[in-house]
Protein backbone atom coordinates (compact mmCIF):
# COMPACT_ATOMS: atom_id res chain seq x y z
CA UNK A 1 0.00 0.00 0.00
CA UNK A 2 2.90 2.35 0.67
CA UNK A 3 4.55 2.69 -2.69
CA UNK A 4 4.08 6.47 -2.53
CA UNK A 5 6.30 7.18 0.51
CA UNK A 6 9.61 6.29 2.08
CA UNK A 7 9.13 3.67 4.81
CA UNK A 8 12.74 3.03 5.93
CA UNK A 9 12.25 -0.74 5.77
CA UNK A 10 15.60 -1.95 4.55
CA UNK A 11 18.28 -4.27 5.84
CA UNK A 12 20.74 -1.39 6.08
CA UNK A 13 18.45 0.79 8.15
CA UNK A 14 18.86 -0.08 11.82
CA UNK A 15 17.13 2.97 13.29
CA UNK A 16 13.93 1.91 15.09
CA UNK A 17 10.77 3.55 13.71
CA UNK A 18 8.10 4.59 16.18
CA UNK A 19 4.74 5.69 14.82
CA UNK A 20 2.94 8.72 16.22
CA UNK A 21 -0.75 9.51 15.69
CA UNK A 22 -0.35 13.26 16.35
CA UNK A 23 2.44 15.63 17.31
CA UNK A 24 4.71 14.61 20.18
CA UNK A 25 8.25 16.01 20.44
CA UNK A 26 10.44 14.43 17.71
CA UNK A 27 13.41 15.60 19.80
CA UNK A 28 12.82 12.73 22.26
CA UNK A 29 12.87 10.04 19.57
CA UNK A 30 15.97 11.20 17.75
CA UNK A 31 17.89 11.74 21.01
CA UNK A 32 17.30 8.07 21.80
CA UNK A 33 18.51 7.00 18.39
CA UNK A 34 15.02 6.28 17.06
CA UNK A 35 12.90 8.09 14.49
CA UNK A 36 9.32 9.24 14.88
CA UNK A 37 7.03 8.40 12.00
CA UNK A 38 3.93 10.57 11.74
CA UNK A 39 1.41 8.03 10.47
CA UNK A 40 -0.66 10.81 8.90
CA UNK A 41 2.13 11.42 6.43
CA UNK A 42 1.37 8.01 4.95
CA UNK A 43 -2.15 9.01 4.04
CA UNK A 44 -1.78 11.75 1.39
CA UNK A 45 -1.35 10.12 -2.01
CA UNK A 46 -2.72 6.76 -0.87
CA UNK A 47 -4.83 5.15 -3.57
CA UNK A 48 -6.72 2.54 -1.54
CA UNK A 49 -9.86 3.70 0.27
CA UNK A 50 -9.85 2.64 3.93
CA UNK A 51 -12.47 0.32 5.35
CA UNK A 52 -14.68 1.01 8.44
CA UNK A 53 -13.95 4.66 8.33
CA UNK A 54 -15.17 7.87 9.84
CA UNK A 55 -12.21 10.21 9.23
CA UNK A 56 -9.96 8.92 6.45
CA UNK A 57 -6.84 10.33 8.14
CA UNK A 58 -6.94 7.79 10.97
CA UNK A 59 -8.68 4.92 9.17
CA UNK A 60 -6.03 4.92 6.44
CA UNK A 61 -3.01 4.50 8.72
CA UNK A 62 -4.92 1.97 10.81
CA UNK A 63 -5.53 -0.18 7.70
CA UNK A 64 -1.90 0.17 6.63
CA UNK A 65 -0.64 -1.01 10.02
CA UNK A 66 -3.13 -3.87 10.25
CA UNK A 67 -1.95 -4.93 6.80
CA UNK A 68 1.75 -4.74 7.71
CA UNK A 69 2.59 -4.24 11.42
CA UNK A 70 6.30 -4.63 10.65
CA UNK A 71 6.36 -1.05 9.33
CA UNK A 72 6.96 0.31 12.83
CA UNK A 73 8.61 -0.92 16.03
CA UNK A 74 6.31 0.92 18.41
CA UNK A 75 3.33 3.26 18.40
CA UNK A 76 2.58 6.41 20.40
CA UNK A 77 -1.13 7.18 20.45
CA UNK A 78 -2.01 10.72 21.47
CA UNK A 79 -4.97 9.82 23.68
CA UNK A 80 -5.54 13.22 25.24
CA UNK A 81 -5.45 16.35 23.09
CA UNK A 82 -6.23 14.71 19.76
CA UNK A 83 -9.36 13.15 18.25
CA UNK A 84 -11.14 10.06 19.54
CA UNK A 85 -11.17 8.46 16.11
CA UNK A 86 -7.38 8.23 16.38
CA UNK A 87 -7.64 6.90 19.92
CA UNK A 88 -10.01 4.09 18.92
CA UNK A 89 -7.98 3.19 15.84
CA UNK A 90 -4.81 3.24 17.95
CA UNK A 91 -6.41 0.86 20.43
CA UNK A 92 -7.39 -1.41 17.57
CA UNK A 93 -3.73 -1.59 16.58
CA UNK A 94 -2.90 -2.48 20.20
CA UNK A 95 -5.53 -5.24 20.19
CA UNK A 96 -4.85 -6.77 16.81
CA UNK A 97 -1.07 -6.54 16.42
CA UNK A 98 2.04 -7.11 18.54
CA UNK A 99 3.17 -3.50 18.14
CA UNK A 100 4.03 -2.01 21.57
CA UNK A 101 1.67 0.93 22.16
CA UNK A 102 2.07 3.90 24.48
CA UNK A 103 -0.75 6.37 25.24
CA UNK A 104 0.22 10.01 25.61
CA UNK A 105 -1.96 12.69 27.20
CA UNK A 106 -1.66 16.45 26.74
CA UNK A 107 -3.07 18.47 29.64
CA UNK A 108 -6.23 20.41 28.75
CA UNK A 109 -5.29 23.12 31.27
CA UNK A 110 -1.67 23.46 30.11
CA UNK A 111 -0.20 22.13 33.37
CA UNK A 112 3.54 21.99 32.65
CA UNK A 113 4.29 19.67 35.60
CA UNK A 114 1.76 17.16 34.33
CA UNK A 115 3.13 17.41 30.80
CA UNK A 116 6.69 16.91 32.07
CA UNK A 117 5.65 13.61 33.66
CA UNK A 118 3.94 12.60 30.41
CA UNK A 119 7.11 13.44 28.46
CA UNK A 120 9.20 11.40 30.93
CA UNK A 121 6.83 8.46 30.37
CA UNK A 122 7.15 8.89 26.62
CA UNK A 123 10.93 9.04 26.92
CA UNK A 124 10.96 5.76 28.89
CA UNK A 125 8.83 4.05 26.25
CA UNK A 126 11.10 5.24 23.45
CA UNK A 127 14.21 4.27 25.46
CA UNK A 128 12.90 0.72 25.92
CA UNK A 129 12.43 0.28 22.19
CA UNK A 130 15.80 1.87 21.51
CA UNK A 131 17.47 -0.53 23.93
CA UNK A 132 15.69 -3.55 22.48
CA UNK A 133 16.84 -2.58 18.99
CA UNK A 134 20.35 -1.56 20.12
CA UNK A 135 19.88 1.96 18.75
CA UNK A 136 22.69 4.51 19.14
CA UNK A 137 21.63 7.57 21.15
CA UNK A 138 22.35 10.96 19.67
CA UNK A 139 22.55 13.68 22.31
CA UNK A 140 23.05 16.35 19.68
CA UNK A 141 19.69 15.66 18.01
CA UNK A 142 17.55 18.09 20.11
CA UNK A 143 19.94 20.95 19.35
CA UNK A 144 20.00 20.17 15.64
CA UNK A 145 16.19 19.94 15.57
CA UNK A 146 16.01 23.25 17.42
CA UNK A 147 18.07 24.91 14.68
CA UNK A 148 16.01 23.30 11.93
CA UNK A 149 12.78 24.47 13.52
CA UNK A 150 14.13 28.01 13.77
CA UNK A 151 14.75 27.92 10.03
CA UNK A 152 11.23 26.55 9.47
CA UNK A 153 9.72 29.34 11.59
CA UNK A 154 11.59 31.88 9.50
CA UNK A 155 10.31 30.34 6.27
CA UNK A 156 6.80 30.30 7.70
CA UNK A 157 6.92 33.97 8.66
CA UNK A 158 8.50 35.09 5.39
CA UNK A 159 5.99 33.33 3.17
CA UNK A 160 3.43 36.08 3.76
CA UNK A 161 5.80 38.68 2.39
CA UNK A 162 7.18 36.87 -0.64
CA UNK A 163 5.82 34.71 -3.39
CA UNK A 164 7.22 31.30 -2.51
CA UNK A 165 4.88 28.47 -3.47
CA UNK A 166 2.67 28.00 -0.38
CA UNK A 167 2.27 24.30 -1.27
CA UNK A 168 6.02 23.75 -0.98
CA UNK A 169 6.15 25.55 2.37
CA UNK A 170 3.18 23.55 3.62
CA UNK A 171 4.76 20.23 2.65
CA UNK A 172 7.95 21.17 4.45
CA UNK A 173 6.26 22.42 7.61
CA UNK A 174 3.84 19.50 7.88
CA UNK A 175 6.83 17.15 7.70
CA UNK A 176 8.29 18.79 10.83
CA UNK A 177 6.13 16.52 13.00
CA UNK A 178 8.57 13.67 12.37
CA UNK A 179 11.44 15.38 10.54
CA UNK A 180 10.66 13.16 7.53
CA UNK A 181 12.18 10.28 9.51
CA UNK A 182 15.64 11.68 8.90
CA UNK A 183 16.77 14.91 10.56
CA UNK A 184 19.70 15.44 8.19
CA UNK A 185 17.55 14.99 5.10
CA UNK A 186 14.89 17.27 6.52
CA UNK A 187 17.43 19.92 7.40
CA UNK A 188 18.78 19.82 3.84
CA UNK A 189 15.26 20.13 2.42
CA UNK A 190 14.71 23.26 4.56
CA UNK A 191 17.98 24.80 3.43
CA UNK A 192 17.21 23.98 -0.19
CA UNK A 193 13.85 25.68 -0.07
CA UNK A 194 15.34 28.67 1.72
CA UNK A 195 18.11 29.07 -0.85
CA UNK A 196 15.73 28.56 -3.73
CA UNK A 197 13.56 31.27 -2.31
CA UNK A 198 16.43 33.70 -2.06
CA UNK A 199 17.92 33.00 -5.46
CA UNK A 200 15.12 32.14 -7.86
CA UNK A 201 12.90 34.56 -9.63
CA UNK A 202 9.35 33.44 -9.20
CA UNK A 203 6.59 33.64 -11.81
CA UNK A 204 3.96 36.32 -11.53
CA UNK A 205 0.85 35.19 -9.68
CA UNK A 206 -2.16 34.55 -12.01
CA UNK A 207 -4.18 37.44 -10.58
CA UNK A 208 -4.42 39.56 -7.51
CA UNK A 209 -3.88 37.10 -4.69
CA UNK A 210 -5.88 37.26 -1.47
CA UNK A 211 -4.01 36.12 1.65
CA UNK A 212 -5.88 33.37 3.50
CA UNK A 213 -5.24 31.10 6.48
CA UNK A 214 -6.09 27.42 6.72
CA UNK A 215 -7.28 26.47 10.18
CA UNK A 216 -8.46 23.12 11.51
CA UNK A 217 -6.93 19.90 10.27
CA UNK A 218 -4.52 19.90 7.32
CA UNK A 219 -6.18 19.27 3.93
CA UNK A 220 -6.01 15.64 2.86
CA UNK A 221 -5.69 16.61 -0.84
CA UNK A 222 -2.09 17.12 -1.84
CA UNK A 223 -2.93 19.73 -4.50
CA UNK A 224 -5.01 21.88 -2.15
CA UNK A 225 -2.56 24.79 -1.83
CA UNK A 226 -1.93 24.80 -5.57
CA UNK A 227 -5.64 24.96 -6.35
CA UNK A 228 -5.98 27.80 -3.85
CA UNK A 229 -3.18 29.64 -5.66
CA UNK A 230 -4.76 28.96 -9.05
CA UNK A 231 -8.07 30.51 -8.01
CA UNK A 232 -6.33 33.52 -6.44
CA UNK A 233 -5.99 32.52 -2.78
CA UNK A 234 -2.52 32.62 -1.30
CA UNK A 235 -2.22 30.52 1.85
CA UNK A 236 -0.07 32.47 4.29
CA UNK A 237 -0.79 30.41 7.39
CA UNK A 238 -1.43 26.72 8.07
CA UNK A 239 -2.53 26.27 11.65
CA UNK A 240 -1.38 22.76 12.44
CA UNK A 241 2.03 22.86 10.71
CA UNK A 242 2.61 26.18 12.48
CA UNK A 243 2.24 24.32 15.77
CA UNK A 244 4.70 21.66 14.61
CA UNK A 245 7.51 24.17 14.10
CA UNK A 246 6.68 26.60 16.92
CA UNK A 247 6.87 23.94 19.66
CA UNK A 248 10.22 22.49 20.69
CA UNK A 249 12.99 22.41 23.30
CA UNK A 250 16.37 20.84 24.00
CA UNK A 251 15.47 19.38 27.43
CA UNK A 252 12.31 17.69 28.69
CA UNK A 253 11.64 20.75 30.88
CA UNK A 254 11.87 23.13 27.93
CA UNK A 255 9.64 20.84 25.89
CA UNK A 256 7.06 20.74 28.69
CA UNK A 257 6.94 24.53 28.75
CA UNK A 258 6.64 24.79 24.98
CA UNK A 259 4.29 21.88 24.20
CA UNK A 260 1.96 22.91 27.05
CA UNK A 261 0.96 25.68 24.65
CA UNK A 262 0.06 23.23 21.86
CA UNK A 263 -3.22 24.91 21.01
CA UNK A 264 -5.13 21.92 19.61
CA UNK A 265 -4.96 20.25 23.03
CA UNK A 266 -6.13 23.34 24.92
CA UNK A 267 -9.57 24.96 25.41
CA UNK A 268 -10.99 26.64 22.32
CA UNK A 269 -10.63 30.14 23.82
CA UNK A 270 -6.88 29.57 24.20
CA UNK A 271 -6.60 28.37 20.61
CA UNK A 272 -8.73 31.21 19.25
CA UNK A 273 -6.69 33.87 21.06
CA UNK A 274 -3.49 32.48 19.57
CA UNK A 275 -5.08 32.35 16.14
CA UNK A 276 -6.28 35.93 16.34
CA UNK A 277 -2.77 37.12 17.09
CA UNK A 278 -1.17 35.31 14.14
CA UNK A 279 -3.97 36.18 11.72
CA UNK A 280 -3.67 39.87 12.56
CA UNK A 281 0.10 39.82 12.07
CA UNK A 282 -0.20 38.12 8.69
CA UNK A 283 -2.99 40.43 7.49
CA UNK A 284 -5.21 37.53 6.50
CA UNK A 285 -8.26 38.45 4.39
CA UNK A 286 -10.20 35.22 4.91
CA UNK A 287 -10.16 31.95 6.84
CA UNK A 288 -10.55 28.50 5.35
CA UNK A 289 -11.78 26.15 8.05
CA UNK A 290 -10.81 22.75 6.72
CA UNK A 291 -12.37 19.72 8.38
CA UNK A 292 -12.83 16.09 7.51
CA UNK A 293 -15.97 14.03 7.13
CA UNK A 294 -17.07 12.98 10.66
CA UNK A 295 -14.52 15.34 12.21
CA UNK A 296 -15.21 17.01 15.57
CA UNK A 297 -13.61 20.21 14.29
CA UNK A 298 -16.74 20.74 12.14
CA UNK A 299 -18.63 21.46 15.37
CA UNK A 300 -16.35 24.45 16.00
CA UNK A 301 -17.75 26.23 13.00
CA UNK A 302 -20.48 28.33 14.68
CA UNK A 303 -17.98 29.45 17.35
CA UNK A 304 -15.41 30.43 14.76
CA UNK A 305 -18.00 32.48 12.88
CA UNK A 306 -18.82 34.37 16.07
CA UNK A 307 -15.21 34.83 17.18
CA UNK A 308 -13.60 35.91 13.92
CA UNK A 309 -14.72 39.01 12.16
CA UNK A 310 -13.40 38.08 8.74
CA UNK A 311 -14.96 35.92 6.00
CA UNK A 312 -14.79 32.21 6.73
CA UNK A 313 -15.20 29.30 4.35
CA UNK A 314 -15.81 25.84 5.77
CA UNK A 315 -14.73 22.88 3.70
CA UNK A 316 -15.12 19.21 4.40
CA UNK A 317 -12.83 16.69 2.79
CA UNK A 318 -12.95 12.94 2.85
CA UNK A 319 -10.59 10.65 0.94
CA UNK A 320 -7.00 11.50 -0.09
CA UNK A 321 -7.83 12.47 -3.67
CA UNK A 322 -7.14 15.57 -5.77
CA UNK A 323 -9.36 18.59 -5.11
CA UNK A 324 -12.76 17.92 -6.71
CA UNK A 325 -15.03 20.32 -8.60
CA UNK A 326 -17.26 20.99 -5.61
CA UNK A 327 -14.37 22.07 -3.39
CA UNK A 328 -12.91 24.13 -6.23
CA UNK A 329 -16.25 25.88 -6.76
CA UNK A 330 -16.33 26.84 -3.08
CA UNK A 331 -12.79 28.20 -3.27
CA UNK A 332 -13.60 30.20 -6.41
CA UNK A 333 -16.74 31.65 -4.86
CA UNK A 334 -14.80 32.48 -1.69
CA UNK A 335 -12.22 34.34 -3.74
CA UNK A 336 -14.99 36.31 -5.46
CA UNK A 337 -16.60 37.12 -2.12
CA UNK A 338 -13.29 38.48 -0.81
CA UNK B 1 -26.07 49.04 -19.30
CA UNK B 2 -24.88 48.30 -22.82
CA UNK B 3 -21.42 49.55 -23.54
CA UNK B 4 -21.42 48.61 -27.23
CA UNK B 5 -23.93 48.08 -29.96
CA UNK B 6 -25.26 44.54 -29.61
CA UNK B 7 -27.12 42.97 -26.74
CA UNK B 8 -25.32 41.00 -24.00
CA UNK B 9 -25.47 37.25 -23.67
CA UNK B 10 -25.53 35.45 -20.32
CA UNK B 11 -24.77 31.73 -20.34
CA UNK B 12 -25.34 29.56 -17.28
CA UNK B 13 -23.84 26.17 -18.04
CA UNK B 14 -25.15 24.19 -15.07
CA UNK B 15 -24.67 20.57 -14.09
CA UNK B 16 -27.97 19.42 -15.65
CA UNK B 17 -29.31 22.32 -17.73
CA UNK B 18 -27.71 25.05 -19.80
CA UNK B 19 -29.51 28.39 -19.79
CA UNK B 20 -29.02 31.43 -21.96
CA UNK B 21 -30.45 34.94 -21.81
CA UNK B 22 -30.20 37.75 -24.29
CA UNK B 23 -30.27 41.09 -22.49
CA UNK B 24 -30.86 44.52 -23.89
CA UNK B 25 -30.76 47.61 -21.69
CA UNK B 26 -30.98 45.47 -18.58
CA UNK B 27 -34.05 43.59 -19.78
CA UNK B 28 -34.23 39.93 -20.70
CA UNK B 29 -35.44 39.83 -24.29
CA UNK B 30 -34.91 36.15 -25.05
CA UNK B 31 -34.24 33.07 -22.97
CA UNK B 32 -33.46 29.45 -23.76
CA UNK B 33 -32.82 26.25 -21.84
CA UNK B 34 -31.41 22.92 -23.06
CA UNK B 35 -29.91 19.86 -21.30
CA UNK B 36 -26.30 20.59 -20.35
CA UNK B 37 -24.77 18.13 -22.79
CA UNK B 38 -26.51 19.98 -25.66
CA UNK B 39 -25.25 23.39 -24.59
CA UNK B 40 -23.63 24.06 -27.96
CA UNK B 41 -27.12 24.27 -29.48
CA UNK B 42 -27.41 27.56 -27.62
CA UNK B 43 -24.57 29.02 -29.65
CA UNK B 44 -26.73 28.85 -32.79
CA UNK B 45 -29.22 31.18 -31.13
CA UNK B 46 -26.70 33.84 -30.27
CA UNK B 47 -27.33 37.03 -32.28
CA UNK B 48 -24.44 39.25 -33.35
CA UNK B 49 -23.32 40.52 -29.98
CA UNK B 50 -20.57 42.44 -28.36
CA UNK B 51 -20.12 40.36 -25.24
CA UNK B 52 -20.84 36.96 -23.75
CA UNK B 53 -20.66 36.32 -20.02
CA UNK B 54 -20.70 32.88 -18.42
CA UNK B 55 -21.33 31.15 -15.14
CA UNK B 56 -22.17 27.65 -13.92
CA UNK B 57 -20.43 24.34 -13.47
CA UNK B 58 -19.12 24.22 -17.05
CA UNK B 59 -18.58 27.96 -17.47
CA UNK B 60 -15.00 27.53 -18.60
CA UNK B 61 -16.21 25.52 -21.63
CA UNK B 62 -17.20 28.72 -23.39
CA UNK B 63 -15.03 31.65 -24.36
CA UNK B 64 -16.53 34.53 -22.41
CA UNK B 65 -15.53 38.10 -21.84
CA UNK B 66 -15.89 37.52 -18.13
CA UNK B 67 -17.13 34.68 -15.99
CA UNK B 68 -17.97 34.08 -12.35
CA UNK B 69 -19.19 31.31 -10.10
CA UNK B 70 -22.91 30.66 -9.85
CA UNK B 71 -22.83 31.96 -6.27
CA UNK B 72 -21.69 35.41 -7.33
CA UNK B 73 -24.01 35.28 -10.36
CA UNK B 74 -26.98 34.48 -8.14
CA UNK B 75 -26.30 37.50 -5.91
CA UNK B 76 -25.99 39.91 -8.84
CA UNK B 77 -28.86 38.35 -10.81
CA UNK B 78 -31.35 38.29 -7.94
CA UNK B 79 -30.68 41.88 -6.93
CA UNK B 80 -31.11 43.04 -10.54
CA UNK B 81 -34.31 41.09 -11.12
CA UNK B 82 -35.76 42.24 -7.81
CA UNK B 83 -35.15 45.86 -8.83
CA UNK B 84 -32.39 46.43 -6.32
CA UNK B 85 -34.08 44.73 -3.38
CA UNK B 86 -31.66 42.55 -1.42
CA UNK B 87 -33.11 39.47 0.27
CA UNK B 88 -31.50 38.27 3.52
CA UNK B 89 -30.90 34.87 2.01
CA UNK B 90 -30.98 33.36 -1.46
CA UNK B 91 -31.63 29.68 -2.02
CA UNK B 92 -30.40 28.48 -5.39
CA UNK B 93 -31.60 24.92 -5.97
CA UNK B 94 -29.53 23.45 -8.74
CA UNK B 95 -29.57 20.12 -10.51
CA UNK B 96 -26.87 18.59 -8.36
CA UNK B 97 -26.26 21.09 -5.63
CA UNK B 98 -28.08 23.62 -3.55
CA UNK B 99 -26.54 26.88 -2.45
CA UNK B 100 -27.66 29.04 0.40
CA UNK B 101 -26.25 32.55 0.15
CA UNK B 102 -26.38 34.90 3.12
CA UNK B 103 -26.46 38.35 1.53
CA UNK B 104 -26.04 40.03 4.90
CA UNK B 105 -22.58 38.55 5.43
CA UNK B 106 -21.57 37.63 1.88
CA UNK B 107 -21.40 34.07 3.14
CA UNK B 108 -22.58 30.87 1.49
CA UNK B 109 -23.13 27.17 2.09
CA UNK B 110 -23.40 24.30 -0.36
CA UNK B 111 -24.88 20.89 0.26
CA UNK B 112 -22.19 18.31 0.90
CA UNK B 113 -21.97 14.76 -0.40
CA UNK B 114 -25.74 14.34 -0.62
CA UNK B 115 -28.34 15.07 -3.29
CA UNK B 116 -31.41 15.00 -1.02
CA UNK B 117 -31.98 18.77 -1.19
CA UNK B 118 -31.30 19.22 -4.89
CA UNK B 119 -33.23 19.11 -8.16
CA UNK B 120 -31.82 15.62 -8.80
CA UNK B 121 -33.77 14.33 -5.78
CA UNK B 122 -37.11 15.58 -7.14
CA UNK B 123 -36.36 14.20 -10.61
CA UNK B 124 -35.43 10.84 -9.11
CA UNK B 125 -38.65 10.62 -7.10
CA UNK B 126 -40.86 11.87 -9.95
CA UNK B 127 -39.38 9.32 -12.30
CA UNK B 128 -40.05 6.49 -9.85
CA UNK B 129 -43.63 7.66 -9.26
CA UNK B 130 -44.22 7.94 -13.01
CA UNK B 131 -45.19 11.62 -12.90
CA UNK B 132 -43.71 14.59 -14.71
CA UNK B 133 -41.50 16.73 -12.51
CA UNK B 134 -43.42 19.82 -13.66
CA UNK B 135 -46.67 18.28 -12.32
CA UNK B 136 -45.33 17.84 -8.78
CA UNK B 137 -46.58 21.28 -7.66
CA UNK B 138 -50.15 20.67 -8.85
CA UNK B 139 -50.22 17.26 -7.15
CA UNK B 140 -48.83 18.81 -3.94
CA UNK B 141 -51.72 21.27 -3.70
CA UNK B 142 -54.29 18.51 -4.29
CA UNK B 143 -53.17 17.02 -0.98
CA UNK B 144 -54.99 19.97 0.65
CA UNK B 145 -52.52 20.23 3.53
CA UNK B 146 -52.14 16.50 4.04
CA UNK B 147 -48.61 15.13 4.22
CA UNK B 148 -46.55 12.16 5.38
CA UNK B 149 -43.28 12.08 7.28
CA UNK B 150 -40.20 11.14 5.31
CA UNK B 151 -37.36 11.04 7.79
CA UNK B 152 -34.45 9.74 5.79
CA UNK B 153 -31.85 12.26 4.69
CA UNK B 154 -30.71 9.96 1.87
CA UNK B 155 -32.50 10.00 -1.50
CA UNK B 156 -32.38 6.23 -1.91
CA UNK B 157 -33.62 5.51 1.61
CA UNK B 158 -36.26 8.22 1.23
CA UNK B 159 -37.56 6.30 -1.77
CA UNK B 160 -37.96 3.21 0.44
CA UNK B 161 -40.07 5.28 2.83
CA UNK B 162 -42.13 6.61 -0.06
CA UNK B 163 -42.80 3.09 -1.28
CA UNK B 164 -43.86 2.08 2.25
CA UNK B 165 -46.38 4.93 2.38
CA UNK B 166 -47.81 3.97 -1.00
CA UNK B 167 -48.04 0.30 -0.02
CA UNK B 168 -49.98 1.47 3.05
CA UNK B 169 -52.38 3.09 0.55
CA UNK B 170 -51.54 6.71 1.25
CA UNK B 171 -52.70 8.94 -1.59
CA UNK B 172 -50.04 9.86 -4.13
CA UNK B 173 -50.68 13.60 -3.62
CA UNK B 174 -50.16 13.32 0.14
CA UNK B 175 -46.91 11.41 -0.39
CA UNK B 176 -45.68 14.04 -2.83
CA UNK B 177 -46.43 16.77 -0.26
CA UNK B 178 -44.32 14.73 2.17
CA UNK B 179 -41.51 14.61 -0.37
CA UNK B 180 -41.58 18.40 -0.67
CA UNK B 181 -41.50 18.81 3.12
CA UNK B 182 -38.52 16.46 3.40
CA UNK B 183 -36.85 18.45 0.63
CA UNK B 184 -37.53 21.75 2.38
CA UNK B 185 -36.36 20.38 5.75
CA UNK B 186 -33.08 19.30 4.24
CA UNK B 187 -32.50 22.79 2.81
CA UNK B 188 -33.60 24.51 6.02
CA UNK B 189 -30.61 23.04 7.88
CA UNK B 190 -28.39 25.24 5.75
CA UNK B 191 -30.35 28.44 6.49
CA UNK B 192 -28.79 30.84 9.03
CA UNK B 193 -30.71 32.16 12.05
CA UNK B 194 -32.95 35.23 12.08
CA UNK B 195 -33.82 35.27 8.41
CA UNK B 196 -36.69 37.51 7.44
CA UNK B 197 -36.65 37.41 3.65
CA UNK B 198 -35.79 34.54 1.34
CA UNK B 199 -35.39 34.57 -2.42
CA UNK B 200 -35.69 31.26 -4.27
CA UNK B 201 -34.14 30.53 -7.65
CA UNK B 202 -33.19 27.60 -9.84
CA UNK B 203 -35.43 25.22 -11.81
CA UNK B 204 -37.16 23.64 -8.77
CA UNK B 205 -38.45 27.13 -7.82
CA UNK B 206 -40.99 26.58 -10.65
CA UNK B 207 -42.50 23.87 -8.44
CA UNK B 208 -45.08 25.61 -6.24
CA UNK B 209 -45.05 22.60 -3.90
CA UNK B 210 -41.41 23.36 -3.05
CA UNK B 211 -42.24 27.02 -2.40
CA UNK B 212 -45.20 26.07 -0.17
CA UNK B 213 -43.12 23.54 1.82
CA UNK B 214 -40.23 25.98 2.26
CA UNK B 215 -42.56 28.70 3.54
CA UNK B 216 -44.00 26.29 6.09
CA UNK B 217 -40.64 24.95 7.24
CA UNK B 218 -38.91 28.36 7.36
CA UNK B 219 -41.99 30.16 8.68
CA UNK B 220 -41.45 33.14 6.40
CA UNK B 221 -42.41 34.31 2.95
CA UNK B 222 -40.36 32.83 0.15
CA UNK B 223 -40.19 35.03 -2.96
CA UNK B 224 -39.45 33.30 -6.25
CA UNK B 225 -37.00 35.41 -8.24
CA UNK B 226 -38.46 35.48 -11.75
CA UNK B 227 -37.54 33.88 -14.06
CA UNK B 228 -35.95 31.46 -11.54
CA UNK B 229 -34.07 29.27 -14.00
CA UNK B 230 -32.36 32.26 -15.59
CA UNK B 231 -31.29 34.30 -12.57
CA UNK B 232 -27.67 33.15 -12.77
CA UNK B 233 -27.45 33.78 -16.51
CA UNK B 234 -28.71 37.32 -15.86
CA UNK B 235 -26.28 37.63 -12.94
CA UNK B 236 -23.37 36.63 -15.16
CA UNK B 237 -24.13 39.60 -17.41
CA UNK B 238 -24.68 42.05 -14.57
CA UNK B 239 -21.47 40.95 -12.84
CA UNK B 240 -19.64 41.05 -16.16
CA UNK B 241 -20.55 44.62 -16.99
CA UNK B 242 -20.09 45.93 -13.44
CA UNK B 243 -16.74 47.59 -12.72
Amino acid sequence: MLNHIRTFRSEEDKVPSIGITAIVPPEIFYARGCRSVDLNNWVVGLEEAPSDKLCAWTAAWRDILLDDPSLIDGLVVVAGGDCHNALVDGQRIAHETDIPVHYFFYPFDGDEGYLLRELEGLDEFVAEIAQKKAARPDDSAPNIIHQVKLRCCELDRLRCKRDLDPGEVFKLLIAASDMMGDVQAYSKACDKLYQQWRLEKHPEPPKELKPVAIIGVPPIMDDFHKVCWDVGLKVVFDEMPYEFVERGGTTLEEMATSYAKYTFARPLEFRFENLKEVIAKREVAGLIHYTQYACHHTLEDPLLRKEFDIPLLTLQGDLPRPVDRQIRLRLEAFYESL
Amino acid sequence: MNHCEGPDIGLDLGSTAAKMVVMDNGKVTEKYVVPSHKWKELLDKIPPVCSTYSTGYFRSSVVAKRSCTEITAAMYGAEHLLDGKTMDVLIDVGGQDTKVIDNRKTDFKLNDKCSAGTGAFLEFIAQYLGVKVEDLGTLHHKAAGGSVNINSTCSVFALSEIVSHLVEEQELEVVIAGVHHAFASKISRMIPDDVESVGLLGGPALNSGVVDALEQVLDCEVAVVEPPQFVNAVGAVIYGVTD
